[in-house]
């Protein structure tokens, strides 16, 4: 069973390839605006590296949002793309979920501008807070000291620090939400229904 | 040879399977015109979004209708540039996923380009060719001296005439896009006001924003007294004056065999009537216009110049950008 995992929800790109629950190969490198040039590149280097053909590939799992509305959309084309035309399995997972993995306790700080954050806070993978956007004037009159911030930390005055999370997307499996009708998957941009322009 | 073609550059999310150029196996176009008619113009955020919703299921249905399996394609054309950043990703993003996962060969395409050679689908192109290239976002006269060369003889300086077109038509209270509500109000309309010409440095330049404010003017010292058939019928005069006086000097300083008109204006029924005015000066010109149905935006036009890229070796690696201000081939 090949898997690929992908997410493009942030600056980062990170792909994994998974032989079974086994990481064969990965990457994971700030590419801010680049994305777009440079997904497909790292695809086909992870594939040949591994000397798999793409053709083995089983199953995609991607981080769905929230994120960047342009980063989501370039991971989420490539796996529209194989689930509809070559029948690849699609599941999908949250961006903030992914970063947590099985940590204990860790709160995930993501940048959504405009003085906002998406948050979320997981134990062990399983979610205490459910991810949603919060104003950063919220953590004001918190005493943040003790907090274990995944993210964007420098937002509330931490340090901003974004773990490795190539094995989390297999660690959450569990988690995995199988997308049955891949004509009907789109981003989930969360803090909605505001202006389009951003 | 089989390709299959992708535009996403600005409102139409299209695929299309052309063979050897000239035939079309499947044509889909998911419009979102009706969307952003609601916003009185093209939010680029808006098309993305709907691009994403719409590629895999346009792409899919474009397989089916040419009646084939993926794997018979043979390359995979993608519109490149010019258009909207957001949007060209999802398309170009696609299609570099098709070519790695199917091992085939990509051709990036400048989307005008395609609208040039559209009229494949009705006439065989001969060169030295001029293109008078119109629409919303474009207006330009483009040499080819010969097959898949580009020069550009003159551009606007200013607005395309299709956004002309759609901001005289705002003026007037006319819903968008407001090409064709003037082209269909000038029908009943007769000589009565007078509008500028306008004048470009380069003789083969065009400008429109001098005729817009013209026509601003004429509404706001008429009001409700003006005439809009009258009005309607002095722009599309007036505009289609500019690119057909321009179009008939750049026939006159060089050696032009086969005229084309291209892109959306050219649905313009007012249009298509006077370019056979070239006729008159030069008898031996052949003139084509492109089949309706291959005016707006659509990948069969993609298509159809991929297979020319294609011969002249135009290939596009896996880390090809999508630009916004692309150039000629
Ligand atoms: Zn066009």
């Amino acid at each position: 069973m090949i898997t690929l995992a992908i997410d493009t929800s942030f600056h980062y790109l990170t792909l994994v390839l998974y032989r079974d629950k086994d990481v064969i190969n990965s990457i994971q490198k700030e590419a801010f605006k680049q994305q777009s040039e440079t997904i497909l590149v790292e695809i086909k280097a992870l594939f040949d590296k591994a000397n798999i053909s793409p053709k083995d590939l089983n199953r995609i799992v991607l981080t769905d949002g929230p994120g960047s509305y342009t980063g989501l959309r370039i991971g989420m084309t490539v796996a529209k793309v194989l689930g509809a035309l070559a029948n690849i399995e699609v599941y999908t997972l949250s961006s903030l979920h992914v970063l947590a993995g099985l940590e204990k306790n860790v709160h995930i700080l993501l940048d959504a501008r405009a003085k906002r954050a998406y948050y979320a806070h997981y134990h062990e993978g399983i979610p205490l807070i459910n991810e949603r956007v919060v104003l950063l004037s919220d953590f004001d009159d918190l005493d943040t000291s003790n907090l274990k911030i995944f993210g964007d930390g420098q937002l509330i005055s931490k340090e901003k620090y974004y773990p490795d999370y190539t094995k989390n997307f297999m660690d959450l499996e569990k988690y995995w939400q199988k997308i049955n009708n891949i004509h009907a998957l789109v981003p989930r941009y969360l803090k909605d229904n505001e202006a389009y322009h951003s | 040879m089989k390709i299959c073609a992708i535009e996403t550059s600005c409102d139409e999310t299209a695929v299309a399977i052309v063979e050897d150029g000239h035939t079309v196996l499947s044509n889909i176009v998911s419009s979102q015109i009706n969307t952003h008619a609601a916003f009185g113009g093209v939010i680029p955020e808006v098309a993305s979004r709907i691009h994403i919703e719409n590629i895999s299921i346009v792409l899919e249905e474009a397989i089916k209708a040419a009646n084939l399996k993926i794997e018979e394609i043979d390359a995979f054309a993608i519109t490149q540039g010019p258009g909207l950043i957001g949007s060209l990703h999802v398309g170009l993003i696609a299609a570099k996923t098709l070519s790695w996962y199917y091992d085939k060969p990509l051709i990036p395409i400048h989307h005008i380009t395609g609208h040039i050679y559209a009229n494949q689908f009705v006439d065989k192109l001969e060169y030295p060719l001029l293109a008078l290239v119109v629409s919303g976002g474009h207006t330009e006269l483009v040499l080819l001296k010969e097959e898949y060369h580009f020069e550009i003889l003159g551009s606007t300086q200013d607005d395309a005439i299709g956004e002309a077109y759609d901001k005289v038509a705002r003026v007037m209270g006319l819903p968008y896009p407001g090409g064709p509500h003037i082209d269909r109000l000038a029908k009943d309309g007769k000589k009565n006001y007078r509008l500028p010409k306008v004048k470009t440095q380069n003789p083969l330049d065009f400008s429109f924003s001098g005729l817009k404010s013209a026509v601003l003017q004429l509404i706001q010292k008429n009001k409700e007294e003006i005439i809009k058939e009258d009005l309607a019928f002095a722009f599309q005069e007036a505009a289609l004056n500019e690119i057909i006086e321009k179009t008939k000097l750049a026939i006159s300083l060089n050696k032009v065999k086969h005229f084309v008109l291209a892109g959306g204006v050219a649905a313009n029924s007012r249009l298509r009537e006077r370019v056979n005015e070239l006729k008159i000066d030069n008898p031996d010109l052949k003139i084509t216009i492109p089949p309706m149905w291959c005016c707006t935006d659509n990948a069969a036009m993609i298509g159809a110049v991929a297979y020319v890229a294609y011969q002249h070796g135009v290939r596009g690696d896996l880390d090809i950008s999508a630009n916004p201000g692309l150039d000629y081939a």
